[in-house]
């Protein structure tokens, strides 16, 4: 599947106070570009994440992939075009704890209809295997180490073969040279395989390895660079 | 004139030669048949008669069975062992002369399989009793669900 | 419709209404996994928290194995009684309490009595259509255990074949019952009365010889040891109901030399021989009744507190029903981050629906099922307890009205589990997912 393009309208997104979380008039994205969202805490760049990837509905906007606006799909449109369109990363893993390394990489065979659940969990063992977690699929995940649990992470947003990545401080948790090894395989993955990898990090040494950089403050856009 | 009084000598010794009934009390060549009772009892269900009988004449009579509706009523004995409660069909039960046999709730009846109509307390109800080869029709008295006895169970008549 | 039911054998008709009962829980949860596959995702969450749910699992396995072990104990008891009850025909007696006679007569709980005369006891062995009229003349004992003057044509009659020797042929001979105190070959001397208070004097230089052991009866008749009546007239000093001359034991008797007996078992050639002697002797001088009815009476009269227990039961399980019920709301607040990852990476709405449905269904079908297990194992226990002190054998097995009970249960839980999984699919993705 190739990546859809991503291109948001009008987009906005208050609280129940009424306050502004998110105001962004447009955005535009090639399919295959890699983005990384930045900028202080609070500054809205996991809500705009999590717009983007339909676990939050807006308040007003269109967010639309390869022109479908999943802004005004139902939920359960929503959770369906995550599970064939998209791969998360999330800052702490989300593991379960009591499935080995390769039950939760190959999570979403437990939903997808009957003819996709034996691929996804071939391709789960294959990625474990690039991210450098070959013959360890067996093992229980509590005993593998922070960086190791979040390339299992990894490799479970992979195992549907999606063509968008969308990871929420996927570094954030790991020390410097986890980090940065991590972050550059993200990135020579989603490249290899033409995928959109869209991040909010603080690292500026991954934010460095993306193509383009949006920052944000008080949910606005207040800086767009090219990489 | 001689024909009137033989017509009313007739009518009013008719009795002596017919049943006679109480509300409750049958009776014919010395075989009387009282208090017949049932609790009652939803239709489809079985309802069983208990009632006594005396045998005052001078012959051992033997209780068969009766009618009712137009169905034959079965002389069922009580058993009560492991396997619960049970009814088993009798072919017949002697009445010794100048002696009384009763049946009773747990003991003896005459069954009525599969009543074609609710019987509840209060309606009329008529069946026969087959008994030293007579067919006494007896007034059934309808008890409630629970009842244990005839309402004048213990009085003489 | 209603015919087509009454015709059905009483197996088909439970049956039927156990499978009619479990149905709807069974359908919901058809309905709920159709065509997904939650169970090892499930297994994972169990075992995650298998501290709480095994406490949940024990809740409901002990409501459960109330219900069921006091249905099966009740129905055991009831039937074990009844069963004791079952060689019984006919008991005729001098008037008086019915239900004492039989407890004296059936169940070997003597009370003082009055006698059926030797005159009495020839009219009703001599009747028509008696097979036979056994004289059951209990008072002495011996180490607990109640001695019974009989006849031989009881010992075979309550028994069968013996076990083991032979039937008594003298006055000074005994077959013991299946677990008495004598074994064969040995003898006894009887104390005069019964319990603490018997006297074991009493009846010095007298002895009985056991010749025999009976089969297991099933009732009080195990621990006893049967003896000729004659022997005990004549251990009380008593005419043994016999021509001085005459040394045979049994019937007939010569009514002027028979002292007398508490009551008298008659048994009919002829099913229906049973009613017509029961209604002949019934009169001012005799009683004659039917252990069966008496005992029927008797338990239609517990029938009511069986009904008040069991809908204590019922109770109890509802109750349990309702905490379970709310103790899976709590559970799902447990599991509810692991809910949302689910959503989050794309698991449709019943999928999730799915998970928490089925993992509530493990955890109620587990304590249903153990609660089976434990309900059949106190019965059991209890029934043990209950042959011990009563000597009346009583078996509890799972029957039809516990299979019932259960899934009844099973289906109203699985019913009621579809609310927390709606609930848990209605929570708010992202305030689960950051927890």
């Amino acid at each position: 599947m190739t990546a859809p393009a991503l291109l948001v309208e009008g987009l906005r997104v208050t609280s129940r106070e009424g306050r502004v979380l998110l105001d962004v008039p447009q955005l535009a994205l090639a399919p295959g570009q890699s983005l990384a969202l930045r900028g202080a805490s609070g500054a809205g760049k996991s809500t705009l994440l999590h717009v983007l990837s339909g676990l939050v509905r807006p308040t007003a906007g269109r967010v639309i992939w390869g022109g479908q606006d999943i802004a005004a799909l139902t939920e359960d449109a929503r959770a369906r075009f995550r599970r064939e369109t998209l791969g998360l990363v999330f800052q702490d893993c989300h593991l379960f704890e009591e499935l080995s390394a390769l039950g939760n990489a190959g999570l979403a065979s437990a939903f997808a209809p009957a003819s996709e659940r034996a691929p996804i969990r071939n391709a789960a063992a294959e990625w474990l295997a690039v991210l450098g977690l070959a013959h360890a699929g067996a093992r229980a995940v509590d005993s593998f180490s922070g960086g190791e649990r979040q390339r299992i992470a990894v490799a479970r947003a992979l195992a549907g073969g999606p063509p968008v990545i969308l990871a929420d401080e996927p570094t954030a948790a790991l020390d410097r040279a986890n980090a940065d090894a991590l972050g550059a395989d993200l990135v020579r993955l989603a490249a290899e395989g033409g995928r959109t990898l869209i991040v909010v990090t603080h690292d500026a040494t991954l934010a460095a390895r993306m193509g383009r950089q949006l920052t944000l403050a008080d949910g606005r856009i207040v800086e767009d660079s090219d990489g | 004139m001689r024909a009137c009084l033989l017509s009313l000598l007739l009518i009013v010794a008719a009795p002596a030669f017919a049943e006679t009934h109480d509300d409750h009390v049958a009776e014919a060549e010395g075989l009387r048949v009282v208090h017949v009772w049932t609790p009652a009892t939803g239709k489809g269900s079985d309802a069983l008669f208990y009632m006594e009988i005396e045998n005052s004449s001078a012959a051992e009579a033997m209780l068969t069975g009766g009618e009712a509706g137009g169905q034959e009523l079965e002389l069922v004995g009580f058993s009560y062992g492991a396997a619960g409660e049970a009814w088993t069909v009798l072919p017949g039960l002697p009445v010794p002369a100048g002696a009384e046999l009763d049946l009773e709730p747990k003991v003896l009846a005459l069954r009525w399989s599969s009543v074609p109509m609710d019987l509840v307390p209060g309606a009329e109800l008529e069946i026969e009793v087959e008994v030293g080869g007579q067919h006494l029709h007896a007034h059934v008295e309808i008890g409630e669900a629970g009842a244990t006895g005839h309402s004048h169970a213990g009085h003489n008549h | 419709m209603a015919e087509l039911w009454a015709a059905l054998p009483n197996a088909a008709q439970d049956l039927l209404l156990a499978l009619a009962l479990v149905a709807p829980g069974l359908l919901a949860g058809a309905l709920v996994l159709r065509g997904l596959r939650p169970l090892p995702l499930v297994g994972a969450m169990l075992r995650r928290f298998a501290f709480v749910n095994a406490l949940f699992v024990a809740l409901i396995a002990v409501s459960v194995g109330l219900g069921v072990g006091l249905l099966a104990q009740e129905r055991g008891l009831r039937q074990g009684s009844a069963r004791a009850a079952e060689k019984f025909d006919l008991i005729v007696a001098a008037p008086g309490s019915e239900v004492t006679v039989m407890l004296a007569a059936v169940y070997l709980q003597p009370s003082d009595m009055a006698l059926v005369t030797g005159p009495q006891y020839a009219e009703i062995a001599g009747a028509e259509g008696v097979a036979f009229a056994a004289p059951i003349a209990f008072g002495d004992s011996f180490q607990g255990a109640p001695v019974v003057g009989t006849t031989a044509d009881f010992v075979t009659h309550l028994a069968g074949p013996l076990a083991e020797g032979r039937v008594f042929a003298t006055s000074e001979e005994a077959v013991a019952g299946a677990f008495a105190p004598v074994a064969v070959g040995g003898s006894f001397t009887p104390a005069h009365g019964h319990g603490p208070m018997a006297e074991g004097d009493a009846h010095e230089g007298s002895a009985y010889t056991v010749t025999g052991r009976m089969a297991p009866t099933g009732s009080p008749w195990d621990r006893a040891l049967l003896v000729p009546v004659e022997g005990v007239w004549e251990v009380h000093g008593l005419a043994n109901g016999h021509a001085p001359d005459d040394l045979r034991i049994g019937p007939p008797f010569v009514p002027e030399m028979m002292p007398g007996t508490p009551a008298v078992l008659v048994h009919a050639a002829e099913l229906w021989g049973n009613y017509a002697l029961k209604s002949r002797f019934t009169r001012s001088d005799l009683m004659a009744f039917f252990p069966g009815t008496v005992l029927s009476q008797l338990h239609g009269l517990m029938r009511d507190v069986r009904s008040a227990m069991s809908l204590m039961a019922v109770l109890t399980q509802v109750l349990v029903t309702l905490s379970v019920l709310i103790g899976l709301m709590i559970l799902v607040r447990l599991i509810a981050r692991s809910l949302a990852l689910l959503r989050a990476i794309g698991a449709p709405l019943r999928f999730v629906f799915a998970v928490v449905w089925a993992y509530s269904a493990a955890l109620i079908l587990s304590g249903a099922g153990l609660g089976l297990a434990l309900g059949w194992g106190a019965a059991r226990a209890i029934s043990a307890a209950v042959t011990a002190r009563t000597d009346v054998l009583v078996t509890a097995n799972l029957g039809w009205p516990e299979a019932h009970l259960v899934a009844g249960f099973i289906s109203l839980t699985l019913f009621m589990a579809l609310l927390p999984a709606w609930l848990a699919v209605r929570r708010p993705l992202l305030t689960d997912l950051r927890t």
